[in-house]
């Protein structure tokens, strides 16, 4: 009998149906979550809550959207933004981990330009921007220099704490094998570092955006960030808001397709750049 | 033996150097001496770089600073700092730890959170311009709203990542559901809330700067972008320093207090 | 002293068990009875992964059975309770109170007794694991092996009926293990409540046992349960007895033939595992 009992419980258990994870808990109260935002933002418009009267409703965004998408406009702004944060995050890729790699493999490195970069850090990417305009006197081009400074030390600090997280046994394994400086960077520091570079890359991808649309708010001609700051003074709200949900969209997608891409460089320690990534990222 | 002085000469001065010479504070004062002095070249002697100011003119900028102006907007900013971030704390504290604690709440709120966190908290300033009539408020607001995502995720990360051997052990001991939040799952995850407030205070001054770049209601943002209109260079460099030093301290002083919170993690 | 008179005794009735995820559904236990005596001390040994750790938190009460009961003096275990006190695995220690505080936090937090006498009585406890030196460090301050004696002293404080240790001197290095195995024997003896002690090891075991419980792999119960009779006090000498040794060939022979079950289940070797088995059989005849 008890037997019997316990077969039954496992299939049970075995086969959660179709209907059951639908209409689970977790998916309800989701989708009461991302209703709610757009129900109680359409309320409180249609019923002019204190200064929500100035907002558009959802509808409108909705519609004026779907108008700015056909135009070609966006396509220019959308491709100009996307050209600064892909230039300006990939040069900090690029400075960033071999910097960091050697900064925390040699204390020599690490002695060197820690002083430099410890003055340099706690300053506000927009703070760089008059420096920037002066370096790159172009001006579409300088703004690249804001992703570029906001996304360098997520990067360059996140390599640093990867390679100091390796264990000290690996570098003596691998010199107990006869391994040169060489080998050990290719085969011990670099793919040890690579969960926490992986990470590191894609807050740099994430923050990038944010110093895109700074720039190109304060200075810029072109760009998602300039088409906000412009339909806020020709008065086009609804515009406003189409334009912060195209660069949420696509701040989301990059930093997703960076994760993706990078988790597959790292398939050995998945489980720790997930839990490292939250602890670092907001 | 003269060939013994000389070794003795020799380990002498090996003992020397090993007792009164840290090498490593001399490489790094060195490596700031070679930052200088390449930056100074650069300017000096390659012509692309003639309007950067020099190492020399950023010093000597330092004597005409009008001190009282610079104070005044250091404590504009430092007030919309420190104002934002304890909003941020008060109400994304409490957020993160309900989130974290309750998983129906977590359900019920953290689609939404996730849906709004990709918009960087810049391009809401258009917004926060029509909600919010004075400048203060609105900026106020901003820094809020930089700081308030990074405490309520780290919030809810430590919360989550608790051992689960800690509350059980606590249960056991008969710890209630109520005590356990102040008796086990806070101190527990102290460690990463203030990883989640020291990441909030850069936001804010990040944001802080942005803003004050973009107005012309003080700050010491717009003192670097009025400093960067009437083309005086030296004095943009020196405010990026003083902006970089309000920063650094900010972000010792939630390190200090978070040291306090989470003394037992220095033994570690 | 800490003792307490009343002896309780724990009981497995056809306990089932099972881990459900995502993707993966195993039965952990099936058909386990088993029986945890008043007053003695009952191991609980088998291979890696079999459950062993179940077993502790059903009867902690942080985890239910799927089918079957658990009972404490007849009574159906519902929740966690003090009178079923776990030592885990890792240290679970709060890292954010001293050691001190550590002892303390089960009386101050259910406020059972007056907070002088729980300063007395935790003083006392500390004394006897021999830490009254370092009550104002935290856990990250002290070796495996202190933090291993603060855990006893913060579960005997608060007079539990039923010890659960959960392979609590796992990770220790070989001197202080044995050390931390002849002080835990010299404290069951001296206090004689009930105590299930899980290990995989099994010189361990056998040192420490009343009982032997013996279990199979997954889904698992009670293979077989030995009688340890061997003389109380007990230390390392024993090691040497004739009986020490046919207790240890016997439970050898039934835990290597579950391993070789286990081994031969999750992959195939080169190396003949049988072949030892087969020699250690015929040894004993």
């Amino acid at each position: 009998m008890a037997n019997a009992k316990q077969e039954a419980l496992e299939l049970v258990f075995k086969q959660p149906t179709f209907v059951s994870k639908v209409f689970s808990q977790k998916t309800i109260l989701n989708t009461i979550s991302v209703v709610s935002v757009f129900v109680v933002w359409a309320l409180l418009v249609h019923f002019q809550v204190y200064r929500f009267s100035l907002l558009p409703s959802p509808a409108e965004v909705l519609e004026w959207g779907r108008e700015w998408v056909t135009t070609k406009v966006f396509w220019i702004d959308t491709g100009m933004t996307t050209a600064r944060v892909l230039v300006g995050v990939t040069a900090a890729y690029v400075i960033g981990i071999p910097l960091g790699l050697m900064i925390g493999w040699k204390k020599v490195f690490s002695d060197l330009s820690f002083p430099m970069l410890e003055i340099l850090r706690p300053i506000p990417a927009p703070a760089y921007l008059p420096i920037a305009i002066l370096l790159l006197p172009w001006q579409e081009a300088s703004v690249a220099f804001i992703p570029f400074i906001d996304a360098l030390f997520p990067v360059l600090l996140n390599t640093i704490i990867g390679v100091k997280l390796i264990d000290r046994d690996y570098f003596r394994a691998a010199q107990c094998l006869g391994s040169s400086p060489r080998q050990i960077f290719w085969h011990v520091v670099l793919p040890g570092a690579l969960p926490s570079i992986s990470s590191g890359c894609a807050i740099g991808m994430g923050i990038g955006w944010m110093g895109a649309v700074v720039g190109e708010m304060i200075t810029g001609k072109w760009g998602l960030g300039y088409r906000i700051w412009e339909s806020y003074i020709l008065l086009r709200y609804p515009l406003i808001i189409d334009g912060m949900i195209a660069i949420g969209i696509l701040g989301f997608a990059s930093s997703k397709l960076i994760r993706y891409l990078t988790i597959r460089l790292v398939p050995w320690r998945k489980a720790i750049t997930e839990s490292l990534d939250e602890s670092i990222t907001k | 033996m003269p060939n013994n002085t000389a070794i003795y000469g020799s380990q002498f001065w090996m003992q020397f150097q090993r007792k009164f010479v840290n090498w490593s504070l001399v490489r790094k004062i060195l490596s700031m001496a070679i930052f200088i002095l390449f930056w100074t070249i650069l300017v000096q002697f390659i012509d692309y770089f003639h309007q950067i100011p020099t190492p020399k003119a950023v010093f000597l900028a330092i004597f005409e600073l009008p001190v009282p102006v610079v104070l005044k907007n250091i404590g504009i900013s430092f007030f919309r700092v420190l104002g934002g971030f304890f909003v941020g704390v008060l109400i994304g504290f409490p957020v993160g730890v309900a989130i974290g604690y309750s998983r129906i709440l977590n359900h019920l709120i953290f689609p939404s959170f996730e849906m709004v966190r990709p918009i960087p908290p810049i391009a809401w300033i258009p917004l926060t311009v029509l909600f919010f009539i004075n400048f203060e408020s609105q900026a106020i607001f901003l820094t809020f709203y930089g700081a308030f995502f990074p405490i309520v995720y780290n919030t809810m990360g430590g919360i989550s990542e608790v051992d689960i051997c800690l509350p059980r052990a606590a249960m056991s001991f008969g710890v209630g559901k109520k005590l356990m939040l102040w008796k086990v799952i806070l101190p527990a995850a102290m460690p990463q809330v203030f990883t989640g407030m020291k990441l909030a205070m850069g936001f804010a001054w990040i944001l802080v700067v942005a803003a004050e770049m973009m107005s012309n209601k003080g700050g010491m943002g717009y003192y670097v972008w009025y400093n960067h209109a009437v083309m005086d260079y030296p004095h943009v460099v020196l405010a990026m320093g003083i902006i970089g030093l309000c920063g650094a301290i900010c972000s010792v002083g939630v390190g200090v207090v978070g040291n306090y919170f989470t003394r037992w993690q220095r033994f570690v | 002293m800490v003792a307490t008179n009343q002896k309780s005794e724990v009981v497995f009735k056809d306990v089932a068990k099972g881990a459900y995820s995502k993707k993966l559904h195993t039965v952990i236990l099936k058909d386990c009875s088993l029986n945890v005596e008043a007053g003695k001390l009952t191991v609980l040994i088998g291979p890696s992964g079999c459950g062993k750790t179940t077993v502790i938190n059903l009867i902690a009460g942080y985890e239910r059975p799927d089918h079957g009961e658990v009972l404490m003096d007849g009574q159906p275990v519902s929740g966690p309770n003090w009178e079923r006190l776990v030592v885990f695995q890792e240290t679970a220690l709060f890292p954010w109170l001293t050691c001190y505080e550590n002892v303390m936090f089960g009386p101050t937090a259910r406020k059972s007794i007056s907070r002088e006498e729980a300063h007395r009585e935790t003083m006392m406890l500390l004394n006897k694991v021999g830490l009254s030196e370092f009550r104002d460090k935290y856990p990250v301050q002290l070796s495996g092996g202190m933090q291993r004696r603060a855990e006893l002293a913060r579960a005997l404080i608060n007079k539990p009926k039923v010890m659960l240790m959960d392979e609590p001197f796992r990770g220790l290095d070989a001197m202080t293990r044995k050390l931390m195995q002849e002080y835990y024997l010299r404290l069951f003896e001296e206090t004689g409540c009930t105590n299930l002690f899980v290990t995989s090891e099994l010189e361990e075991a056998i040192i420490l046992a009343d009982k032997l419980l013996v279990m199979t792999n997954k889904p698992s119960k009670v293979r077989k349960a030995i009688d340890v009779d061997l003389p109380r006090p007990r230390d390392w000498s024993i090691a040497t007895s004739e009986r020490y040794r046919e207790i240890k060939a016997e439970a050898l022979e039934l835990l290597h033939a579950e391993a070789i079950k286990g081994s031969v289940a999750s992959g195939k070797t080169e190396i003949d595992l049988k072949a030892g088995f087969e020699k250690l059989k015929t040894a004993r005849g």
